[in-house]
C-alpha cells in the first residue's frame, strides 16, 4: 500500500515540474539553505558562546543582551513557523483515487499527515528546534520533553492554521478588517514610538523589553529547553505532551479524512448578494466575468492579505532606506498582478471554453481579459504611487522611485503574459484543505520577490551626481516596455489558440 | 433539400494520430439528426470542430449557408448553441446569472426573460436552484441549466453531446419533448451520443461514426426500410467490427 502510495506522489510531482518551476525551486531551495546557514549561526553565537568569550567578538554583548537575543530569536523563529507551514496533502484529488482501488481510508490519511510532516519547510523547523532546545536539554528525559514539544508545537500550528484559513476564505471581509485595523495601530504606534535609541543600544533594549517578554510564548518554549531540570516539572510536562498529541493527532486525522472525504466545499448554499454585476458593468462582460472568477478564489485573497500584512510592517521598520521602500512598495503591484495575470487561461479553464462558444471573437476575449487584469493592477499600484511621497520628501527621488516601481511592473507584466501561455495549469479546488494555488506556490513568490530585489537595485539606489541620467534610462527603458507589451497584447491570441485550447479541450 | 451542416472531406488529427478521416456529412435544416459511434470514434471532437473550440488540417465546413472560416465565426455562433459533455458552466455564477449572462453575450435577452426562465425552471424542476451557483449544482441539474439557456438563445442549429447523461427519466422525457417542439419550429437538432436507445426514437436521420469515418448514413425512409427486419442495434453491428468482442475470450473470468 505504501508503495503504491509513494510512487503515485513521486510521478505526480516529477510529471508537474516545468521549466519555469525548476528553476523557482532552485531559487527557493537556495533561500532556504541561506536561511538555515543564517539560523544556524545565530544559535551557535547564542548557544555555545558564553558571554566572556562572545565578548571578545562583540564587546556590547551582556547577559542580558544574550537573554534578550533568545527570547527574540525563539519568538521570531515561532512566528515564522505559524507563517510558514505548510498544511497541505500533498494532491488531495490524485491521491483521493486510490480510495477507490482499494487504500483503507485511515491508512491514507495517516499516510498523507506524515508526508506533511517530512514537507523540507515543515522538517526544517523542527530541525532548528531540535538543534536550538536539544543543545540546551541535560537530560535524556528532558530531551524526550523537548521531542514531544516539537510534534506537539506543529501539530497545533497545522491544526489552528487549517481552522484560520477556512474561516479567513469564508469570512475574509472581517478578517481583512482586524487586520487593516491591527496595522493602523502599529503604524500609529511607531509614529509616536522612537525606536531608534534601541537600535543603537542593544543594553537599553534589553532592559526596556525583558521583562515583557516573559510573557511571550517565546519564554515558554526556552523554558521548555534552558530552565525545565526538575524532575517532577520535566514529568507532569511529558505527561501534558503525550495527552495533547494524542488529540492533536485526532485532530489532524479528522481534518485529512474529512478533505479526502470531501471533494468540494459545499458552502451557504444561496448567494446572499454578487458583485458579479458591478465587476461587469467595470470591465466588460468577458473581463468582469474573468475578474469575479479570480476574486472569488479564496487564494487570490489569502495572498493579497498576506502580501499587504507582511510589507507594511517592514516600511515601518526600515523606512528610512530609498531602496527598502522602493523594494517593499513594489511587491504590492507585483504580487497583485501575478494573483490577477499569472494563468490568466487556467482559472476558469472549463468555463473559458464555454466562452469560446460563444458569438464574440477569440482576440476580443482574450484582449478583455487581460486588459481587466491590468486595469485592476493600475487600480492597485496607483494606491501605492500616492504612498510614495508619504516616504520621500525629494522631488528628483521620489520621480526615480515611481519610474522604478513602473519598471519593475512591466518587466513582470512581460514575464506573467509569456507565463500564462507557456505554463498553463488546471486550477481546481480539490477540497476544504487544498486551498492554495497550484500556479502561484511558495517557490514562485519567493523568486519573484527574489527577481523584485535584484531589481530594484538598479531602479532604486540613488547615485546623487547621476539621478536625472537615472531618470532618463528608466524613462526610456519604461517607453520600450510598453511598447513591447502593446505589441504583444496584439498578437496574443495566436499563442492562445495554439498553446492553451487545445490543453483545455483535452481536461474537459 | 435545405442543408443546415455541410462537412466536406474534413480531416483532423492529434499529433500524428488522425481522429476524423476525410469525412463527408450532410444534415437536412429543421430535422433531428443523430450520430452515433463507439468510444473514441471522434464524436466530440466533431462537436469540438462544429462548435469553433477545435481547428481541423483540411476539408471544409459550411454551417447555415456560411463558411466556417475567422471572418464568419461571429455570425455563425450567433445562431448556434450547444450543449456538451460534461456541461460548460461558468462555476462562481449563480443559476440566474448564468442564463441572463448567456443572454446578453448573445445580444438576444428575449422579452419577458424572467418569465420565459421561471417556466424552463419550472418545466426541468430546477427553481430552487435559480440562486444557487452552478458549480454545487449536481450534474443532472447541470445540464438541465446548461439546455435552458441554449433554447433561450433560440438558436437555429442545436449540437447536444449525450444529452441525456446524469439526467432522470422523467426530464429526459421532458427534453425530448422540448427538441420536438423546436424541431416543428424549424431548429436543426444534431445530437451525438454511443447509446442507441436515446436516438433510435428522437431521430430522423441517422449516420454511424466509426474510426473518424463516416460508416453509414442512414435517412428516415433507409431506416424504416432496414429496422423492418433489425434492430438499430443489430444496424450498428454490422458496421462495428465487433468480432473479437465475445465473452468467451474471457474464460479465465
Amino acid at each position: 500500500m505504501f508503495k503504491l502510495f509513494a510512487e503515485l506522489n513521486a510521478k505526480l510531482w516529477w510529471r508537474s515540474l516545468q521549466g519555469v518551476e525548476i528553476a523557482a525551486m532552485i531559487f527557493y531551495s537556495v533561500f532556504i539553505m541561506l536561511i538555515v546557514g543564517q539560523f544556524l549561526g545565530v544559535i551557535l553565537l547564542l548557544l555555545f558562546a558564553d558571554v566572556t568569550m562572545a565578548q571578545q567578538i562583540y564587546p556590547w554583548i551582556t547577559p542580558d543582551i544574550q537573554l534578550f537575543a533568545n527570547f527574540v530569536f525563539v519568538n521570531g523563529l515561532w512566528l515564522s513557523q505559524i507563517f510558514f507551514t505548510k498544511i497541505n496533502r500533498l494532491r488531495l484529488n490524485e491521491n483521493r483515487k486510490l480510495l477507490a482501488f482499494g487504500m483503507p481510508v485511515g491508512k491514507l490519511t495517516n499516510y498523507l499527515n506524515i508526508a506533511g510532516f517530512f514537507h523540507p519547510l515543515n522538517l526544517m523547523f523542527q530541525f532548528f528546534w531540535l538543534i536550538y532546545l536539544g543543545n540546551m536539554a541535560q537530560s535524556s528525559l528532558q530531551l524526550i520533553v523537548v521531542v514531544l514539544f516539537i510534534l506537539a508545537n506543529y501539530g497545533v500550528i497545522n491544526s489552528l492554521k487549517w481552522r484560520f484559513r477556512l474561516f479567513s476564505s469564508e469570512r475574509f471581509s472581517q478578517v481583512g478588517a482586524v487586520i487593516v485595523t491591527l496595522v493602523l495601530f502599529f503604524i500609529l504606534l511607531s509614529m509616536y514610538i522612537d525606536y531608534t535609541p534601541y537600535f543603537v543600544s542593544p543594553q537599553s533594549a534589553a532592559e526596556a523589553f525583558l521583562g515583557w517578554l516573559y510573557y511571550s510564548p517565546g519564554y515558554l518554549i526556552y523554558y521548555i529547553g534552558a530552565e525545565l531540570t526538575g524532575l517532577t516539572e520535566q514529568i507532569v510536562l511529558l505527561s501534558v505532551f503525550v495527552v495533547l498529541l494524542f488529540f492533536i493527532n485526532k485532530d489532524l486525522a479528522a481534518n485529512t479524512k474529512a478533505a479526502l472525504l470531501t471533494p468540494v466545499q459545499s458552502t451557504s448554499a444561496t448567494q446572499k448578494k454578487s458583485q458579479l454585476s458591478g465587476f461587469i458593468k467595470w470591465l466588460g462582460h468577458e473581463g468582469g466575468k474573468y475578474f469575479y472568477a479570480v476574486w472569488n478564489h479564496k487564494y487570490s485573497k489569502i495572498q493579497l492579505l498576506i502580501t499587504y500584512v507582511f510589507v507594511i510592517p517592514y516600511i515601518i521598520i526600515l523606512g528610512d532606506g530609498t531602496y527598502v521602500i522602493g523594494v517593499f512598495l513594489t511587491l504590492i503591484p507585483v504580487i497583485f498582478l501575478m494573483v490577477m495575470l499569472t494563468n490568466m487561461f487556467g482559472f476558469e479553464n472549463r468555463e473559458l471554453l464555454l466562452s469560446l462558444q460563444l458569438p464574440v471573437e477569440t482576440e476580443y476575449l482574450v484582449k478583455q481579459r487581460i486588459t481587466a487584469a491590468l486595469l485592476v493592477c493600475l487600480s492597485g499600484s496607483s494606491i501605492v504611487l500616492i504612498m510614495v511621497p508619504v516616504f520621500i520628501a525629494s522631488l528628483p527621488v521620489m520621480i526615480q522611485v515611481h519610474l522604478g516601481i513602473i519598471f519593475i511592473s512591466l518587466v513582470f507584466m512581460h514575464y506573467i503574459l509569456k507565463s500564462s501561455i507557456n505554463n498553463y495549469k488546471k486550477i481546481e479546488e480539490v477540497s476544504v484543505m487544498s486551498v492554495s494555488n497550484p500556479v502561484l506556490p511558495a517557490s514562485i513568490t519567493f523568486t519573484s520577490v527574489f527577481i523584485v530585489t535584484i531589481l530594484g537595485i538598479f531602479t532604486f539606489i540613488i547615485f546623487e551626481p547621476y539621478i536625472w541620467y537615472h531618470i532618463a534610462a528608466l524613462i526610456a527603458a519604461n517607453v520600450l516596455l510598453l511598447i513591447s507589451l502593446l505589441k504583444k497584447l496584439k498578437t496574443i491570441s495566436e499563442p492562445f489558440k495554439q498553446k492553451v485550447i487545445p490543453r483545455l479541450w483535452n481536461e474537459l | 433539400m435545405e442543408r443546415a451542416l455541410i462537412i466536406q472531406n474534413l480531416t483532423k488529427s492529434y499529433g500524428r494520430e488522425p481522429v476524423l478521416k476525410n469525412l463527408n456529412l450532410d444534415v437536412p435544416a429543421g430535422t433531428i439528426f443523430g450520430l452515433i459511434g463507439p468510444n473514441g470514434a471522434g464524436k466530440s471532437t466533431l462537436i469540438g470542430i462544429l462548435t469553433g473550440l477545435l481547428t481541423f488540417e483540411e476539408g471544409g465546413i459550411t454551417i447555415n449557408n456560411l463558411e466556417l472560416n475567422r471572418s464568419n465565426e461571429v455570425a455563425i455562433k450567433k445562431d448556434i448553441a450547444s450543449v456538451l459533455q460534461p456541461p460548460l458552466l461558468f462555476e462562481n455564477f449563480t443559476s440566474i446569472e448564468f442564463i441572463r449572462y448567456i443572454c446578453e453575450m448573445y445580444k438576444n435577452v428575449p422579452d419577458h426573460l424572467d418569465d420565459k426562465i421561471s417556466s424552463l425552471f419550472a418545466y426541468f424542476e430546477i427553481e430552487e436552484f435559480r440562486n444557487i451557483q452552478t458549480k454545487q449544482l449536481s450534474s443532472g441539474s447541470r445540464k438541465k441549466l446548461a439546455f435552458c439557456s441554449a433554447l433561450l438563445v433560440e438558436p437555429k442549429l442545436f449540437f447536444l453531446d449525450e444529452p441525456f447523461e446524469s439526467v432522470d427519466v422523467i426530464s429526459i422525457g421532458r427534453m425530448k419533448a422540448v427538441l420536438r417542439k423546436l424541431k416543428e419550429k424549424g431548429t436543426t437538432i444534431f445530437i451525438t451520443s454511443h447509446i442507441l436507445e436515446v436516438v433510435e426514437n428522437l431521430c430522423d436521420d441517422i449516420a454511424i461514426l466509426h474510426k473518424g469515418e463516416i460508416v453509414a448514413y442512414l435517412d428516415s425512409k433507409s431506416r424504416r426500410e432496414l429496422q423492418k427486419d433489425s434492430s438499430l442495434s443489430e444496424i450498428f453491428e454490422q458496421y462495428i467490427d465487433v468480432s473479437s468482442s465475445s465473452v468467451e475470450t474471457l474464460d479465465w473470468l
